[in-house]
């Protein structure tokens, strides 16, 4: 119970918020606020990861007391509003207590290490004011201070590296930059972020821009370069809307296009969209497509550092990696150091999804485990019966780890010696429901889709390892087939001429590793007992069924049959085998047979 | 320039540093295959068949792009570098739309270049074209008559309207010349002192005697009876092949040097042994002589023939009658031609009596057509059960068939309906139901049989299992078609070549032949530039003289005609195949194309331009001619379209190649590794690479 | 529209250097609703875009079309988390209810179905967006419930 009155009611309205609905709690929240005359100020923030939990809004009171509420519909936006805003009690049982021990919410935030999301749920997103306020644009000004070497040192002493996926170190990054000759020089923001299920980068962005801003400034000043762009995919409206106020308010503010330094140091940000090619998140494809090209990779050497766009230096890094510099710089090298393990130092943003109790976006130390991440942070799998198989780590880059190797610890380099890679940080939940089989496929769809086209081994290989995927998932597959696609993954990788070659092969080749038995099981006995692959899949109804009438209902070509209390049954002929009954079911008694 | 010390497949090199690994690998005669890979051009990264392994990097680097360092150990031919190559081409050729040889060409046994004579004839050069066809066929005056002529069923052509009549434009092309001094005659090299015997003078021996006679060796043909030919002679009637034409043709080989010995039939004559020890090689073409017999009560009466025997007598003139009405046993073109030879002679009334329908009838469709015109009747569904003397005639006893369930030979077994017996009464039977092989003239001494008794040969060469003899043809196929016994006899011809030159027997290189695939599954658009024209009719005699005289029914095209459908030609078959790289690599890294079957893109054809041919389907993406247009050229006359595997190479916003000519087109031309663009006034290329079992 | 003199404002906006490439495109296509060949003919008369680079660049981004799509773009997500939570689900009842193919018109060109790779929401699988509105955790039922509502908002937004 709070005596101050409220000062602001913020709803989190960063993508997944809006696809929760969270522009509907907005206007309730309007409606409700009008009609009652209350004072308090209705504004936004990004997203503060807890996605699960969407829409979120925050109710902050004069004396900074704040109340984070969860799952916020219309009805629920009213009752906050009549029932805390108006009448000073908080509605209890809609509240997120991070603080209680042993609570959902606690377990979810208790592990993690918000540096890069330090600020998303904190602040209006808008308003460049409010991020000053929380301490922004004090580090570029820190930065000026100490000079350019001072910053590399710094960098270099922090062990950030690149958090795209790759892992260059960035201070040695900055460092060749610096260092190279040439005028003018670049800095690049890849926000091409493609990995499907990834959304870190987008989250960043939308809750947090200035700080990405004030990073690239920061680049700018110690390589030398006057000139920033960020390339954001347009599939980022919202993003891409953030970015451009933050721009014109920093501008607004003296920040950009001003000089900065006595010597005249002035540095100017652009927006570049992307334009649908998941390749362009390829550095040297990247750079292609800002010169207004195909997106179709280079050779390296030269790198960019050296040669980059329009020939001359380019130092290009991941949103994360630049969101963490400003962090660095006022709180220390030895102080971002302390977190992580030897040769992965710092926190990663996941974005964690899939069959998850709570999915979402977190941000922890690197040396976490796998387990600790899906069980404890994630509160484990989601559904009745439903057991944990494996994590999808790395996007279509990566690989599918087993759950009998969670305990693998998170950082550049031991996730890499199970096969898949920590990637951007993309980390999707499997349980039993999932084909590894058909996962592969669906990766291989999506690199098969995205490839640019330019080399034999990606253009066609690819294209060749997808069609026997697929036979395979439809049931024609041949024994033969597992050792022609390990010829052909292995081939891929090592004769490609960019990453998304060379790595698209990694699904294929880690769920043969791990998950051998479900290809045979494919091949060898038409059969996908994760009930995916709809034509080896047929779903049955146990003895066990307590007729309940959810299936019956949710059925959509009306294929079950049965009254309450009865055993239901399935009309093999009738069904299309979507799995939604087995999605209903409380009971866990639909079985794959 | 600094220099840097390596090892290149464990030779240690100096080398400039920045050189790339391919500059250094020439430079020092190691050669390395590339694609993309243009001297004019930065490098590009697509085709990856450069790669090489260098000691320390898991990736293979290409060559054409990786400079060389100090300390580099690089593998240019290891195991692993093969199998990238292998893949890489594997992979290229999966998706690669075009034809090495024109489909009708590579249907063909002999492997007759058919598009390249066609071109010829076009331009009115008839002494190229006769030239060109007797590289691989001796006989294409007789084999123009009678051919089955599976290279029309391959025509690509049919898909916009029907296949060019190539088997009389082959004829067409021989004619003028025949019985001339104008006729070709190959050119016979030195003599080498070796000997080869042929039996048979039918077209897998002589075949075999003109091709090995070619190559220098003394030749003598062994021929039972006194003129040459074998079954197109004794067994096709005149009116279809004109006897002179058999003996223009045959007089050619006697020109080069070939001996023929008439009246020294093997066995009887002359023994199996003693032919073994005159001549250093031997080839048996003994043909399928032995008719099968009626197999009913009463085949044994005089006035039951067999076909072969009546149709052989009927073209050697000693026979010169038959019976008012003749009843011809059996469905294959040795019955039509006996029933239309029966015509001939005199008959007022033939039929054929076949068990089976008529789909089933292995006789050639326009033969049949040909045989009703004349007044011959065919009656289905029915077989002889007795042959009996009936006054002055016979007396047959046939029996109604229904068709029941397939057969081991896949057509539906004929089955007897009991109470459906007639009668029919004719003066005489003429059987053609079969023939099969009588190999006891070779005698004991002879080469392993098949259960068939057949002389057993390796397929790949011809070879039977006695080293110094070859066998092909009808003998070994059973009755086959003449092409494709003259196709044995060439063959044996290079086995024995090799065989006498001491080298290890193989038979025909194994060429790489990329094809699109049968035209029926081509889709319909993909010829809707060329304009439907019909088909050159053959031109015939009156039916009176038809049913009256043994001359030659089909008369042959007129010069204009014949001209104008060689023109119908769609040019099939890529105009690089001498140049092509990926064709070359194919062979040399045991290249399987079949190995990644799969999706691939449409065969199209851009013809607007009038010297450059623009076939995307054969296009491998290097991008050399891109790049010669962005970075030498600096023209916008093509760029890559659409991305990943739908990337083409095509002229920008939807133009024609017409549309964006420039000056220093040519150069792309010549640049372009493979068939891709290729000029289309191009000079007929004679495929150097000897035809042979294409591998696909 | 004339298509000429709105490329040329296009064009001064954004300037004439090569690298302005996927900025007007992305403009004409914003304008136009796919690429008039016209449009892109008139970008090489005025600019320093060559017609193979305009025509690569326009073929190879999965944004740009070459030929006319429905006024408003449903998105449905295919991402790894969505595909896991059935997106294909998602596709199919769309497919069915609005009698389209995944990747075509509707046939009074109100609205163009599309796969696409990953929104970014993946915590709310599985998803989809219809012009610049994300929605989440849909199922069959829900998807149809949202399009319909949305047409009946186009709807009387015509109607007013």
């Amino acid at each position: 119970m709070s005596a101050s009155p409220v000062k602001e009611v913020i709803v989190g309205l960063g993508s997944c918020g809006i696809a929760s609905g969270a522009r509907k709690t907005w206007n309730a929240l309007e409606r409700a606020l009008g009609s009652t005359g209350a004072k308090a100020n209705l504004g936004i923030t990004g997203c503060v990861g807890m996605c699960y939990l969407e829409p979120l809004v925050e109710v902050v009171h004069e004396d900074g007391s704040r109340f984070l509420y969860r799952k916020v519909n219309e009805k629920r936006a009213e009752q906050i509003v009549t029932e805390h805003v108006c009448g000073g009690k908080p509605v209890q049982k809609l509240v997120v207590d991070l603080g209680a021990e042993g609570s959902e919410d606690h377990a979810y935030m208790a592990k993690q290490r918000r540096i890069v999301l330090r600020n998303c749920g904190g602040i209006d997103p808008e308003d460049i004011e409010d991020y000053i306020a929380v301490g922004g644009y004090r580090a570029i000004r820190r930065s000026i201070e100490e000079g350019p070497e001072w910053v590399v040192s710094e960098i270099k002493a922090s062990g950030l590296r690149g958090r795209g996926g790759a892992g260059f170190p960035t201070g040695t990054k900055w460092d060749l930059a610096r260092r190279s000759a040439g005028t003018p020089k670049y800095v690049v923001c890849n926000a091409d972020e493609g990995d499907p299920g990834a959304f870190m980068d987008r989250s960043t962005i939308e809750g947090d821009p200035h700080s990405v801003l004030e990073g690239m400034m920061i680049c700018g000043f110690t390589v030398g370069a006057t000139e920033g762009i960020i390339y954001c995919r347009a599939e980022y409206p919202l993003a891409l809307k953030r970015l451009r106020i933050a721009i014109e308010q920093a501008t607004g503010r003296g920040l950009l296009d001003a000089p900065l330094t006595p010597d005249g140091f002035s540095f100017h940000v652009k927006v570049k969209e992307g334009a649908g090619a998941f390749v362009c998140g390829e550095e040297t494809a990247l750079m292609q497509s800002v010169m207004g090209q195909r997106g179709m990779p280079k050779f390296r050497p030269p790198y960019p550092a050296q040669a980059g766009l329009w020939g001359k230096p380019t130092n290009i890094n991941n949103v994360e990696t630049f969101a963490n510099v400003p962090w660095i710089i006022i709180e220390g090298a030895k102080a971002f150091a302390s977190l992580g393990t030897e040769k992965s130092k710092g926190s990663k943003v996941f974005a964690l999804a899939g069959r998850i109790k709570r999915g979402g976006l977190v941000e922890v130390p690197m040396g976490i485990t796998i387990g600790e991440i899906v069980n404890d942070v994630g509160g484990g799998t989601v559904g009745k019966g439903r057991r944990l198989k494996a994590v999808q780590m790395g996007g279509p880059s990566g690989g599918c780890i087993p759950d009998s190797l969670f305990d693998t610890r998170i950082d550049y380099d031991e996730v890499t010696r199970t096969g898949a890679i920590m990637g951007s940080g993309g980390l999707v939940v499997m349980d039993d429901t999932s084909c590894m089989v058909d996962i592969a496929r669906f990766f291989l769809d999506f690199t098969q889709k995205e490839s640019c086209g330019k080399c034999t081994f990606c253009r066609i290989g690819t294209k060749r390892m997808l069609e026997i995927l697929t036979r395979i998932c439809d049931g024609e597959g041949r024994m033969e087939d597992i050792d022609l696609l390990q010829d052909l993954a292995y081939r891929i990788k090592t004769t490609s001429l960019c990453g998304l070659g060379q790595t698209a092969p990694n699904p294929v080749l880690t769920t043969i590793k791990y998950f051998r038995a479900e290809y045979e099981t494919h091949i060898r006995d038409h059969k996908c007992l994760a009930g995916r692959c709809s034509r080896l899949t047929t779903f049955h109804i146990t003895g066990e069924c307590p007729g309940c009438m959810a299936c019956l209902k949710a059925c959509p070509t009306k294929c079950i049959t049965g009254k309450k209390k009865e055993v239901h049954v399935i009309d093999q002929g009738k069904c299309i085998k979507c799995g939604v009954c087995r999605d209903v079911c409380k009971y866990d008694t639909v079985a794959v047979v | 320039m600094s220099k840097v010390k390596l090892t290149m497949d464990g030779r240690t090199v100096e080398a400039d540093a920045g050189a790339t690994i391919l500059e250094v690998a020439r430079s020092v005669g190691i050669e390395i295959p590339t694609l993309c890979h243009h001297p004019e051009l930065k490098p590009f990264g697509s085709c990856f068949l450069c790669v090489v392994e260098v000691k320390g990097r898991p990736n293979l680097l290409p060559s054409c792009a990786t400079p060389v360092a100090d300390g580099m150990e690089i593998q240019t031919r290891s195991d692993n570098v093969r199998g990238a190559r292998k893949m890489c081409l594997e992979l290229l050729l999966s998706d690669h739309m075009g034809d090495c040889l024109g489909p009708c060409m590579a249907e063909c046994p002999c492997h007759v270049d058919i598009p390249g004579f066609l071109a010829h004839l076009r331009s009115g050069d008839f002494a190229s074209a006769e030239a060109l066809i007797k590289q691989t066929l001796p006989l294409p005056a007789s084999l123009g008559r009678v051919c089955p002529r599976p290279c029309e069923g391959a025509c690509r052509r049919q898909i916009v309207d029907a296949p060019v009549a190539i088997c009389n434009l082959k004829r067409f092309a021989v004619d003028p010349a025949l019985g001339t001094d104008k006729a070709y005659r190959p050119v016979v090299a030195p003599a080498t002192g070796k000997s080869v015997g042929v039996v048979g003078a039918g077209p897998a021996g002589l075949a075999c005697a003109y091709f090995a006679r070619m190559k220098g060796h003394a030749v003598t043909v062994y021929e039972m009876h006194d003129r040459p030919g074998g079954m197109i002679r004794w067994g096709i009637p005149a009116f279809r092949l004109p006897r002179e034409v058999i003996d223009d043709e045959v007089a050619v080989l006697e020109k080069m040097g070939v001996e023929i010995r008439y009246r020294t039939a093997i066995g009887r004559d002359i023994q199996f042994g003693d032919l073994v020890k005159r001549h250093d090689a031997l080839f048996l073409g003994i043909g399928a002589q032995r008719a099968s017999r009626l197999g009913c009560e009463g085949e044994d009466l005089p006035e039951v023939l067999s076909a072969l025997d009546f149709l052989h007598d009927a073209s050697a003139g000693t026979r010169s009658t038959i019976g008012r009405r003749v009843m011809v046993v059996g469905g294959g073109n040795t019955a039509i031609d006996a029933s239309r030879t029966s015509l001939r002679l005199g008959a007022e009334k033939v039929f054929i009596l076949y068990r089976r329908s008529r789909q089933e009838m292995p006789a050639f469709d326009y033969e049949v057509h040909e045989a009703e015109e004349e007044g011959v009747e065919i009656q289905i569904l029915s077989a002889p059960v007795k042959v009996e003397k009936a006054g002055g005639h016979l007396r047959v006893l046939c029996i109604r068939m229904e068709l029941g369930e397939p057969d081991a030979s896949g057509r539906r077994r004929p089955v007897p309906l009991k109470g459906s017996e007639y009668a029919i009464e004719v003066e005489n039977v003429v059987a053609a139901i079969g023939q099969g092989v009588d190999a006891s003239c070779l005698g004991p001494d002879g080469p392993r049989l098949t259960r068939w008794g057949t002389p057993e040969v390796s397929m790949r060469t011809m070879q039977t299992s006695i080293p110094t003899v070859f066998s092909g043809g009808d003998a070994v196929l059973g009755p086959d078609i003449a092409v494709r016994a003259a196709a044995h006899g060439r063959l044996a011809a290079v086995s024995i070549d090799q065989l006498l030159r001491g080298q290890p027997v193989t038979g025909d290189p194994a060429v790489y032949n990329a094809t699109m695939g049968s035209w029926k599954e081509m889709p319909r658009d993909v010829f809707e530039h060329v304009d439907p024209k019909d088909r050159a009719k053959m031109g015939l005699i009156t039916m009176e003289e038809r049913r009256t005289s043994f001359s030659e029914v089909e008369s042959g095209l007129s010069r204009e005609a014949g001209i104008e459908e060689a023109g119908r030609c769609l040019a099939c078959g890529c105009r690089s195949v001498n140049d092509c790289k990926i064709r070359k690599l194919t062979e040399e890294y045991g290249v399987d194309p079949r190995r990644f079957e799969g999706a691939h893109r449409d065969y199209t054809v851009d013809d607007s331009h009038p010297d450059v041919l623009l076939e995307p389907g054969k296009c491998i993406l290097c991008g050399i001619c891109v790049r010669l247009c962005d970075e030498v050229l600096h023209t916008p006359a093509l760029g890559f379209v659409k991305r990943g595997f739908d990337s083409r190479i095509a002229p920008p916003l939807r133009k024609t190649l017409a549309q964006v000519h420039f000056d220093g087109i040519m150069k792309l031309v010549d640049a372009c590794p493979t068939g891709a663009l290729t000029l289309k006034r191009a000079p007929v290329p004679t495929y150097s690479v000897a035809p042979g079992a294409g591998s696909k | 529209m004339d298509v000429i003199s709105t490329v040329d404002r296009i064009i001064e906006k954004h300037g004439t250097g090569a690298d302005r490439t996927i900025g007007i495109l992305q403009e004409i296509q914003t304008t136009f609703r796919y690429l008039p060949l016209e449009a892109l003919e008139r970008v090489c008369d005025k600019t320093e875009i060559t017609p193979s680079q305009i025509y690569g660049v326009a073929t190879f981004y999965a944004q740009f079309r070459m030929d006319p799509v429905g006024e408003h773009i449903i998105r449905v997500c295919h991402g790894t988390a969505c595909h896991v939570s059935g997106a294909k689900n998602l596709t199919e009842a769309l497919e069915e209810h609005l009698e389209v193919k995944d990747g075509g018109n509707t046939r009074d060109m109100k609205y163009t179905l599309e796969s696409v790779a990953c929104l970014g929401c993946c915590s709310l699988a599985p998803c989809m967006m219809v012009d610049e509105e994300t929605h989440g955790k849909l199922d069959r039922g829900r998807v149809v419930e949202t399009i319909d509502e949305h047409r009946r908002t186009i709807q009387t937004g015509e109607e007013t």
